[in-house]
């Protein structure tokens, strides 16, 4: 019998785990069931998971169970959905586990997920889970970092921006803030700005996150960003250099103004050390230059360190492993 | 014979002059910072045989001159090493204390209503 131990970040948009065994995996956290029988007959699957039923949309009801980083209050699809997700992460990470392994598992969920939230989780992992921590996303984020003394975690998601502030013990309410000023609001933002300016052109969501994720920027010098863009079936190049920073700017401010909120709201002794200990993780990290432009907004209050985590894609799941792994038997006993 | 040799422009001779001038000054030049070079690396090396001279003395010196343990060194040493260990066992502690925290934080979710 072998004890494997992993880490999950259920993320809105994103899902990943580590395992004990140094394997990672990362999946859309979504999930597509066939719309009609003709559908199932093509696809072949009950469902589909993460890419594969994102380019299959057409031909299925997509369900993104964490949406709003909670789970669908009182739909069963959506709690199914998530158990599937969970339970495909953990089949293809460890497919050396046998019968009678035991599998201890720590998972991240969004900071604001309820009380009802998490335990529904340890409800549906029971049959495939034999011993689970529930953390917050954020502070599975300080743990991969090492920090568990001040510092304020700046988790951009896609739904919301989850900040939370450490100072060496489990962050309480009044240490989180939770944005709906995120990745979702930024696409829409830029969405907004290209039609501004460019009325007639044809936009999807899928072109707005490539264009996002490609040259999203809120840094002062860039060369000139021209995309091409169909209108009424035509391809042209359009320049979106000001435009795609106005919007991206939109994302940074308010962010900036709340990480102020958490800061000038903690003990002044430690406020300054709070300042300069600032880290940005979640897929908007990404944003190039994200981590100077918010020091530059904090500059107004006396300035601030910040930086952006290396690896944003695992850095909650690993987080949640290193938490598992050094948790000390004893401990895992009384769960 | 014809004097053509005679007949060279002038500045053709001029520019042969100027020509064999900067390679001679070159040619003097490099000489000049190869033989520094070597001067450089001869003072190098003296430097390091005396330093390691001094080294030896120091080491011989304090081959003669080191205490046998006594009380207050053993105390130090303790002292030391007591040091070290609580600030392992600070860093530890707190760590569990994090996970007490967390456990209790499980273990009154599995009872929430
Ligand atoms: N390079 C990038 N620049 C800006 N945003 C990005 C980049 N890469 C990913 N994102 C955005 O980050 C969000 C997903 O972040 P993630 O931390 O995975 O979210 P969640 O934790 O909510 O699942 C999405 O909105 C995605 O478009």
């Amino acid at each position: 019998m072998s004890i494997y131990y992993i880490g999950i970040d259920l993320g809105t948009s994103q899902s990943s785990i580590t395992t004990s065994t140094g394997k990672r995996i990362s999946l859309k956290t979504c999930i597509g069931y066939p719309k009609d029988i003709i559908s199932q007959k093509r696809l072949g699957k009950d469902y589909l998971l993460g890419d594969e039923a994102l380019i299959n949309r057409l031909a299925v009801n997509l369900i993104w169970p964490l949406a709003e980083g909670v789970i669908i209050q009182d739909e069963d699809q959506a709690l199914q959905a998530t158990q599937i997700i969970l339970q495909e992460l953990i089949k293809s990470s460890l497919p050396e586990m046998q019968e009678g392994d035991l599998l201890y598992a720590a998972i991240g969920v969004p900071a604001q997920a309820s009380i009802v939230n998490k335990k529904a989780i340890i409800e549906i992992t029971k049959d495939f889970i034999d011993k689970i921590l529930i953390v917050s996303e954020p502070f599975a984020v300080a743990y991969s970092c090492g920090r568990f003394d001040e510092c304020l975690i700046v988790d951009i998601g896609a739904g919301t921006t989850d900040l939370c502030r450490m100072h060496g013990s489990l962050p309480e309410k009044e240490d989180q803030l939770t944005l709906k000023v995120a990745g979702n609001f930024l696409d829409k933002e830029i969405s907004k700005n290209i039609l501004a300016e460019y009325p007639n052109v044809q936009l999807t969501p899928k072109i707005i996150k490539e264009i996002k994720e490609k040259f999203g920027f809120v840094t002062d010098n860039i060369d000139p960003i021209k995309v091409v863009l169909n209108t009424q079936g035509l391809p042209d190049i359009y320049d979106i250099t000001a435009l795609l920073k106005k919007a991206c700017l939109n994302l940074t401010n308010p962010v900036s103004q709340a990480v102020q909120q958490l800061v000038g709201s903690f003990d002044p002794d430690f406020q300054e050390k709070l300042r300069n200990n600032i880290i940005i993780a979640g897929g908007g990290s990404r944003l190039k230059g994200i981590d100077l432009a918010i020091e530059k907004n904090l500059e107004i209050y006396g300035g601030g360190k910040v930086e952006c985590v290396q690896d944003a894609e695992y850095c909650g799941s690993v987080g949640a492993l290193k938490m598992c792994m050094e948790m000390p038997d004893e401990y895992w006993e009384c769960i | 014979m014809p004097n053509t040799v005679l007949i060279l422009p002038t500045t053709k001779s001029l520019g042969l002059y100027l020509v064999s001038g900067t390679t001679l000054l070159i040619g003097g030049v490099l000489v000049w910072s190869i033989w520094q070079q070597r001067q450089k690396s001869k003072k190098i090396q003296s430097m390091q045989n005396k330093l390691s001279e001094q080294l030896d003395n120091l080491e011989a010196q304090r081959n003669k001159t080191t205490p046998l343990p006594t009380e207050q060194n053993n105390l130090k040493e303790a002292k030391a090493s007591s040091i070290l260990q609580t600030s392992y066992q600070l860093a530890k502690n707190s760590k569990n204390d994090l996970f007490e925290q967390l456990i209790s934080d499980n273990i009154a979710l599995r009872a929430a209503n």
